[in-house]
């Protein structure tokens, strides 16, 4: 086994990358979970209103602009902002706030009694913007009901706060309750960590068995050839599924029984095997395509990143665009992505949602397969 | 001295790690970063599909709040171009509606009978303007009881009054260039190209510490003067930084057509001092010590990827939230100057911030390069 030996050899001196990469993707994943998490901690499960940061400069500070307020507070978080413009366009601009509101001094008289409209910022055409949008005229114009039929400025905004939630059912389609658990984050990440460390581990495994005489010493030895692939394939095989393992382990630590118990659990662990399998065969093709260490890191950094972003690692499928969601079924990591995503949302994996799920499953597979053919004619026309 | 620049320039384009990581790369991150979030954000909004399923009413009392109820509905969807609908109506038998909401063709059923109400998927914006619009109208309701009670004698008024239902706001201006905050990324994008910029001052360095590589100590026996090898390594990496920064710059305003608009000639100066910056980054850290070129390489991308994680590179509220809990942070990160200042000049036009952050960055660069610059001059070595 003097191949095999050598392979552990290598991958033991570039130890610290493992461990680096290790270290910034739990570093990162717990930092995104965090804010991610303080945004969903409150809610309940079932079924839940949208809230959006609505920032409101009340010039009037009278009894209908508050009950204005309170009405949207209902739904949304409200922040009380000073009539600045510079400050306001910075809260927009980073979102602290989505949807800015004037109430006008005399909102009363302005608006309600009059026919002045309120003036809003928001962000044009966005489906928030139509959501506050609806709130606020739902409010102005039963408060000119309310004043058409004789009531005071105080029984309006009394009477504007009586109203009652609507009756809304959550049909639990999916079976986890409306939320998507925690766990699907970690897994949505996992791509990058899995597909940067073992191109690099196996790239500078392969570089190092081509430095020098190597490759001419070893084709004089008296291992035949085939042998030392096999060992080769069984290093690699053992050092990726080490590495599965130690993010299915530390997966299992951090989301404890609710991850096990779910019924996708098995279905994650597979999902994450086939991406193994597709990193592993492309990281071969990766390690016979680069001359040195620097192309193989410009090479690696492309690829990951590359496949991560277009396939719904960095940001979820939902939000990418048509065409680039069409172009990224070319890449094996939308199919992994698009499996998890539906482990997520579905709780109960049978019936089609199964039949989805291991139909992705196997493209990724197919991906691996086809990569390691591309590797083989590589190889063939290089060696 | 001319031949001497022309060699060295040349000698810096043919190496992959001062090409590809300050041009290549930030060039080819833009571009995964627009096709990923470019149009993420601006006018998501599509007409929310949605089912009625009619049920029987059980006296003609109900049969007229299931009436009132339709009218409302068809006065929402109806709306003279169907781009701008709120929401599309469909009735549909229970078991169709139901079908239609587990494939996701609708996103909420209304059920008209005794009590009106809804059933959705899922959690999401559409489903709460769904109920936001059954809101409305049992407010409605609500409204003209109340009224009913109170005033019956007002009660013809309110009906006129409910009758001129119309929006009552308007948009406005807040005087900024654009409301699409998934900009911001890039101009952290831009901090991180020019702090990248420490991969040629690296290369600077290797070529110049006679301790750290061979060709660095042939370049120290050589009879040219040392402080002339110093300024046209410096040069020539400024400059070199300079052109790949401008041309992310033109590649983001031009071809990916991203909210660059505002003055170019303001940029310039932003690009200059944060491309500086980058180069003598790199020449200072790389000079200190003697540690291993890895472990240099190491720092360098260490302390350029935590500025530009700070600067909001991968997280859009990130420099905001800095700013309010350690704001002395965002004065001396590089990379959160250089997106401040873009913000200035294409977002909101302030020309004293702007200012502002010029002075800082050329502090910021000074210092640098002072430091570089006394590291690496009148070092001696010993003849042995």
């Amino acid at each position: 086994m003097t191949v095999f030996k050598a392979y552990m050899k290598i991958a033991k001196k570039n130890l610290w990358l493992f461990v680096m990469y290790l270290v910034i993707f739990f570093a990162v994943t717990s930092i995104f979970q965090k804010v991610k998490g303080s945004a969903e901690e409150e809610s309940k499960s079932g079924y839940r209103t949208e809230s959006i940061p609505i920032g409101i400069v009340d010039e009037d500070k009278g009894k209908l602009a508050k009950s204005l307020k309170d009405y949207l507070s209902r739904t949304n978080e409200i922040l009380s902002l000073e009539n600045d413009k510079e400050v306001l366009q910075e809260n927009l601009f980073y979102r602290n706030v989505e949807y800015i509101l004037w109430i006008p001094q005399e909102f009363e008289k302005t608006c309600i009694t009059g026919n002045e409209n309120l003036r809003v910022v928001k962000v044009p055409d966005s489906s928030a913007g139509y959501y506050i949008d609806q709130q606020i005229d739902s409010f102005l114009n039963y408060a000119k009901v309310y004043k058409a039929a004789g009531f005071t400025e105080e029984e309006t905004a009394e009477k504007m706060n009586e109203v009652d939630k609507a009756n809304v059912t959550l049909a639990d389609l999916s079976g986890n309750d409306g939320k998507t658990p925690e766990h699907v984050f970690y897994y949505q990440y996992m791509p990058y960590l899995i597909l940067s460390v073992i191109c690099y581990m196996l790239g500078y495994i392969l570089l190092g068995f081509r430095k020098g005489e190597l490759p001419r010493r070893m084709q004089a030895s008296a291992i035949p050839k085939r042998r030392q692939s096999a060992e080769g394939l069984l290093a690699a095989g053992i050092l990726s599924l080490v590495l599965w393992g130690i993010v299915t382990i530390a997966g299992i630590m951090l989301y404890g029984q609710p991850f096990i118990r779910s019924e996708g659990f098995a279905w994650f662990l597979v999902n994450s095997l086939a991406l193994v399998a597709v990193a592993l065969a492309l990281a071969y093709l990766c390690g016979m395509c680069i001359k040195n260490s620097t192309s193989l890191s410009g090479l690696v950094n492309v690829l990951t990143l590359g496949m991560c972003f277009l396939c719904g690692a960095f940001v979820p499928l939902e939000y990418l665009n048509k065409g680039v969601k069409t172009a990224a079924q070319f890449l094996p990591v939308y199919w992994y992505e698009k499996v998890n995503g539906i482990l997520g949302e579905f709780g109960t994996i049978a019936g089609s949602v199964r039949t989805e799920v291991l139909q992705g499953i196997g493209i990724q597979l197919v991906f691996a397969a086809a990569l390691v053919c591309v590797t083989f004619a590589v190889s063939r026309e290089k060696y | 001295m001319l031949d001497l620049m022309k060699y060295i320039g040349k000698a810096k384009i043919r190496k992959f790690d001062i090409v590809f990581w300050p041009f290549l790369f930030p060039l080819i991150l833009a571009t995964f970063m627009y096709l990923a979030i470019g149009n993420m954000e601006d006018a998501d909004f599509e007409t929310i599909p949605v089912a009625v399923v009619e049920q029987k009413g059980e006296n003609l009392e109900e049969e007229q709040m299931k009436e009132a109820f339709f009218t409302f509905l068809s006065e929402v969807s109806d709306e003279a171009d169907a781009e701008n609908r709120l929401v599309h109506i469909e009735e549909m038998s229970e078991t169709e509606a139901k079908k239609a909401l587990e494939e996701r063709k609708v996103d909420g059923i209304f059920y008209a009978g005794k009590e009106i109400s809804l059933t959705v998927g899922r959690n999401g914006i559409s489903q709460s303007i769904l109920q936001i619009l059954l809101e409305n109208y049992e407010n409605g309701k609500q409204v003209l009881l109340n009224i009913s009670q109170a005033h019956p004698e007002k009660m013809e008024a309110a009906i006129k009054s409910l009758s001129e239902f119309d929006t009552r706001i308007s948009q406005v201006s807040l005087g900024g260039k654009t409301m699409d905050g998934t900009v911001q990324f890039f101009y952290a994008l831009i901090g991180m190209a020019c702090l990248y910029g420490c991969f040629i001052g690296f290369g600077a360095a290797m070529s110049l510490q006679a301790n750290l590589t061979v060709l660095a100590a042939r370049r120290c026996v050589s009879p040219v003067h040392k402080m002339k090898h110093i300024l046209i390594e410096m040069v020539i990496s400024f400059a070199l930084h300079f052109f790949n920064v401008l041309v992310l710059l033109l590649y983001l305003r031009y071809v990916l057509k991203l909210e660059f608009n505002g003055d170019f000639l303001q940029m310039l100066p932003v690009a200059l001092l944060g491309s500086m910056l980058g180069v003598a980054l790199g020449l200072f850290v790389s000079s200190i010590g003697k540690m291993r070129e890895g472990v240099k390489i190491g720092i360098l991308l260490a302390v350029s990827m935590i500025c530009s994680f700070l600067a909001g590179l991968f997280n859009g509220t990130m420099k905001d939230a800095v700013e309010r809990s350690v704001p002395f942070l965002n004065r001396i990160n590089p990379a959160a100057v250089i997106s401040d200042a873009l913000y200035c000049i294409n977002v909101y036009d302030d020309p004293v911030r702007y200012t502002k952050n010029l002075v800082l960055l050329g502090v910021l660069c000074i210092a640098m390069v002072l430091g570089a610059f006394l590291l690496v001059r009148r070092e001696r070595y010993d003849s042995i």
